[in-house]
């Protein structure tokens, strides 16, 4: 699985060097993220953990797929790993475990077309899929 | 700047590849789990063993800096009749810690399992069922006054949806036996440290939420209570790490202390069979072990009560007869050998 951890992060390197980019806040799990160009048919996403101390920080590198594209919505699913580059430091596994996601974004506001709500849901497993959680989550995201 | 920034994650990753694997040759006569820390490490001690069993007692005194009694003070032991009070066990473990400049953290005053049948079936009426909680909370700590550094006064007062245990205490005295518990102990020895302990509480926000909230509102209206023991009877599959840090975290900013009061993490929830720990189990407890002194490590220091292992090796812990099934949840082996788990808090602390 630590390939496929690298794969996602090396498409997430691909995505962030060359694409135009959105953010995204979700208050209710405290994440902060940054993401490509949403209205492509792939787009990479980062998120990261914050209101936590430096060494609990956890970033989730996702590689999401537009399923369909309308006016107002988009309907995605996608991949996800989710690391705390801290551990490295402290002898502990780098990688905390893998998510999917679907999920999909309105853009509600004629006014600022960039605006979008975010709503997911994301199965979240440990590293060697024996627990995990149904996560859900909601926040705002602005396309640039 | 591509290249660059692939060059980075790249090298990244192969700095971890490259960390060297755990090893499992530590000798626990070389090294000490209480140095390797800036807050108390304890354990929990099994009053059959302690006096008993002198590789037990040496290990339990070279590695761990705080004890507290698996079930000397919990009711049934300690207060068996009505009009009688059994110091013998209780005492040997608390002049235990004593001789071995240990501290003492009592468990538990007041719970609603292991009381003696005399409490299961006291028929009094309300007042008579709070001279009876004020008369053991109170004979208890004042013969412990100035020598147990801590109490777990009320212990699993909450059940998994936030709301209050239908316990004997409760049927009998609603709510407010939680407050007059921590009142009469907070009388009894006003230098004690008062701790509200609960389980469950990393796994479940829900629960954790109303109990953080209730102790809140409690401490605001004046009743002396100073930390939570968060238990984490975890194991190797769940709470997520990110839950432990969110728990520790959540606990400290309310201004409680923390204490992790009964740490083992199980290797078998799931009950297979499991004559003997696989490798990679144990190596995922040690890195579990590992996470979880590190992320205390982080709280602030005012807020570090300390770490108590539940049990000392896998051979006495309780959850093997609890529970049924197979399990090695601790650091130390049935032999009291170093673990992988020990090993790692050793090498990496």
């Amino acid at each position: 699985m630590t390939r496929f951890s690298i794969l996602i992060l090396l498409c997430m390197a691909c995505f962030g060097l060359k694409a135009q980019v959105g953010i995204s806040y979700y208050p209710f799990q405290s994440e902060v993220g940054i993401n490509s160009n949403v209205d492509k048919l792939l787009w990479g996403d980062l998120r990261l953990a914050s209101n936590t101390f430096y060494g609990n920080i956890t970033t989730e590198t996702n590689v999401m797929w537009n399923v369909k594209r309308y006016q107002k919505v988009s309907v995605y699913t996608g991949l996800g790993a989710n690391f705390n580059f801290f551990n490295a430091a402290g002898d502990l596994p780098i990688t905390n475990g893998y998510a999917a996601f679907a999920g999909c974004r309105f853009r509600f506001s004629k006014a600022w077309p960039g605006l979008q709500l975010a709503f997911e849901l994301s199965p979240y497993f440990n590293t060697s899929f024996s627990g995990g959680t149904l996560r859900s989550s909601l926040g705002l995201a602005y396309q640039f | 700047m591509r290249k660059g920034a692939f060059h980075f994650i790249l090298g990244l990753f192969c700095c971890v590849a490259c960390k060297p694997e755990y090893s499992n040759h530590c000798n626990p006569k070389e090294n000490a789990l209480k140095e390797r820390v800036n807050f108390k490490v304890g354990v929990a001690v099994d009053h059959d063993l302690l006096g008993f069993d002198l590789a037990y007692e040496e290990l339990v005194q070279s590695q761990f800096n705080s004890l507290s009694p698996e079930n000397a003070m919990k009711a049934s032991y300690i207060h068996p009749a009505s009009d009688q009070f059994d110091w013998y066990l209780a005492d040997r473990l608390v002049n235990f810690a004593e001789n071995h400049g240990m501290r003492f953290h009592g468990h538990t005053l007041i719970w609603h399992q292991q009381l003696p049948e005399w409490i299961e079936n006291f028929a009094g009426d309300r007042e008579q069922w709070r001279a009876l909680l004020e008369q053991h909370i109170k004979t208890i700590v004042n013969r412990y006054k100035g020598r147990v550094a801590a109490w777990d006064v009320v212990n699993e007062a909450f059940v998994e949806d936030g709301s209050l245990r239908n316990s004997i205490w409760y049927q009998h005295l609603g709510a407010s036996y939680i407050r007059l518990a921590f009142e009469y102990a907070h009388e009894a020895d006003p230098d004690a440290l008062l701790f509200y302990n609960d389980y469950n509480l990393a796994q479940n926000p829900l629960k954790r939420k109303a109990v953080i909230r209730y102790l809140e509102e409690m401490k605001l209206a004046g009743v002396p209570i100073d930390g939570i023991g968060c238990q984490f009877h975890i194991n190797i599959h769940f709470p997520e790490v990110s839950d432990l840090n969110k728990c520790m975290e959540e606990v400290c900013q309310a201004g409680f202390k923390l204490h992790i009061s009964e740490l083992d993490i199980a290797l078998n929830p799931f009950s297979r069979s499991m004559p003997q720990p696989k490798e990679a189990d144990l190596k995922r407890q040690a890195d579990r072990y590992l996470a979880v002194f590190k992320a205390f490590d982080r709280q602030p220091n005012l807020l570090k009560y300390g770490i108590t292992m539940w049990g000392l090796s896998d051979a006495d812990s309780w959850i093997p007869s609890y529970f049924n099934r197979e399990d090695y949840p601790l650091l130390f082996d049935g032999n009291y050998q170093a673990k992988a788990a020990y090993c790692k808090l050793i090498e990496s602390l």
